[in-house]
């Protein structure tokens, strides 16, 4: 049977955990904590996160001591309303301090709501890779292939990443795959600047946040975290170089 | 100005998009293409008066990083949620994409002239956010010392 200093523990590191999967920083994850916990008494209170690991260590009013572990095992997948209904949650939590029992069900609440259809989400994406097409100056040519790239992108990352647990190799697979397309369209003579094309693609691949959330943590002295993400980041792009590499040598021969 | 105004509009659009991508509610939808066109226009503003990658990408940064807390107070969300949709447009995807490849081919001239550039606008976002988010951050907690001491008062 737990007792509510223990609920308490499994409340706050599921929280964070959620949070950080949700796309939140460390910083926001750590005072959230500190303050949830705060709010219910505890005095001495202990909490270190890494963007796949937290450990906390509370102490209540009268001694008892509690410490748990969590391991995050899977990657950042950002919803930015789950992140909204977890801070709302966290506020409501703090000010009206329920019984530690129901803290549990609130949880899975928040984060219960569906978000967008599947079309939905392949209009923003192909939105998105439309005006980033803009931005780069491509051509109307180059934004079709742009589209058609984008859309093999969006069912391989919600299919393929399923099959395919480890990231490097997803990145890979989908640079080579949308690498090997323009090169199709290239040879026939249909584009106008391939490197358009290959830069506005990666996009949607390269870790855009946690490369700044690396930057992040490395300014505000979460060097461990801030040393880690950089290093996923680093291998995570080079895994789209190779991708985008395999395809140029496989039908190029080398560099242009 | 006309191609200024397209790469407003299309950031805009970009921001909107990825808002989407993001999940984010319906409503706030206009919110994160607005800080999409609000850092552009920024970038391009700093753009004309000098060429230091640093310096324009951390006034962007800071741009948008001080619209996403006017937004997070406004609608009672975490900064984050407008945040990320409005700097994406901005990180050096160019620059980055040509020093990897050029790590991965050993080309230390195609390295040499991206990795400083791509180094140079991260490291200006990342402080553009950071000088930011401690200044709310500290905001925020004078806030609740006030709060306190009201409360004692009474």
């Amino acid at each position: 049977m737990k007792n509510d200093l223990e609920y308490l523990l499994d409340f706050s590191l599921k929280l964070g955990e959620k949070m950080i999967v949700s796309g939140a920083n460390l910083e926001r994850v750590t005072d959230t904590i500190y303050r949830v916990c705060d709010s219910y008494g505890c005095q001495d209170i202990h909490f270190f996160s890494l963007s796949c690991y937290l450990s906390l260590n509370i102490k209540d009013a009268d001694g008892n001591r509690v410490s748990g572990q969590r391991c995050i095992r899977r990657g950042m997948n950002i919803r930015l309303d789950h992140l909204g209904q977890l801070n709302q949650l966290s506020r409501l939590v703090c000010s009206q301090t329920p019984s530690p029992e129901q803290l549990d069900r609130m949880l899975e609440d928040a984060v219960s709501a569906k978000g967008y259809s599947m079309p939905m989400l392949l209009f923003g994406s192909l939105l998105s890779s439309a005006c980033l097409t803009g931005i780069f100056d491509g051509s109307s040519h180059d934004l079709m292939i742009v589209l058609l790239n984008m859309i093999l992108l969006f069912f391989s990352g919600t299919y393929l990443r399923k099959l395919v647990l480890n990231k490097t190799v997803y990145n890979v697979l989908s640079a080579f795959l949308v690498g090997t397309i323009a090169i199709l369209f290239d040879k026939i003579g249909f584009l106008d600047d391939f490197y358009t094309v290959m830069i506005v693609n990666s996009m949607k691949l390269i870790p855009g946040i946690p490369m700044v959330n690396a930057f992040r943590n490395l300014l505000t002295g979460n060097e461990i975290n801030g040393a880690l993400e950089l290093f996923k980041v680093i291998l995570e792009s080079i895994a789209i170089a190779c991708g985008f590499l395999m395809s140029i040598f496989l039908f190029y021969g080398g560099l242009s | 100005m006309r191609e200024a105004a397209k790469l407003i509009i299309c950031s805009f659009g970009s921001s909107f998009g990825l808002g989407i991508l993001f999940q984010i509610r319906k409503e706030y939808l206009i919110y994160a293409g607005l800080g999409g066109a609000l850092t552009r226009f920024v970038y391009l503003l700093l753009l004309q008066c000098t060429g230091e990658s640093f310096i324009y990408n951390f006034f962007a940064a800071m741009a948008a990083a001080l619209f996403a807390e006017c937004m997070a107070v406004y609608t009672k969300n975490p900064s984050t949620v407008f945040l990320y949709p409005s700097i994406i447009p901005l990180i050096p995807g160019k620059s980055l994409y040509y020093t990897v490849i050029g790590l991965v081919l050993q080309n230390n001239a195609l390295i040499g002239e991206n990795i400083m550039l791509c180094f140079h606008s991260l490291a200006g976002l990342g402080i553009g956010f950071v000088i930011i988010s401690i200044f709310m951050h500290y905001q925020r907690i004078y806030r609740r010392i006030q709060k306190r001491r009201q409360q004692m008062h009474k």
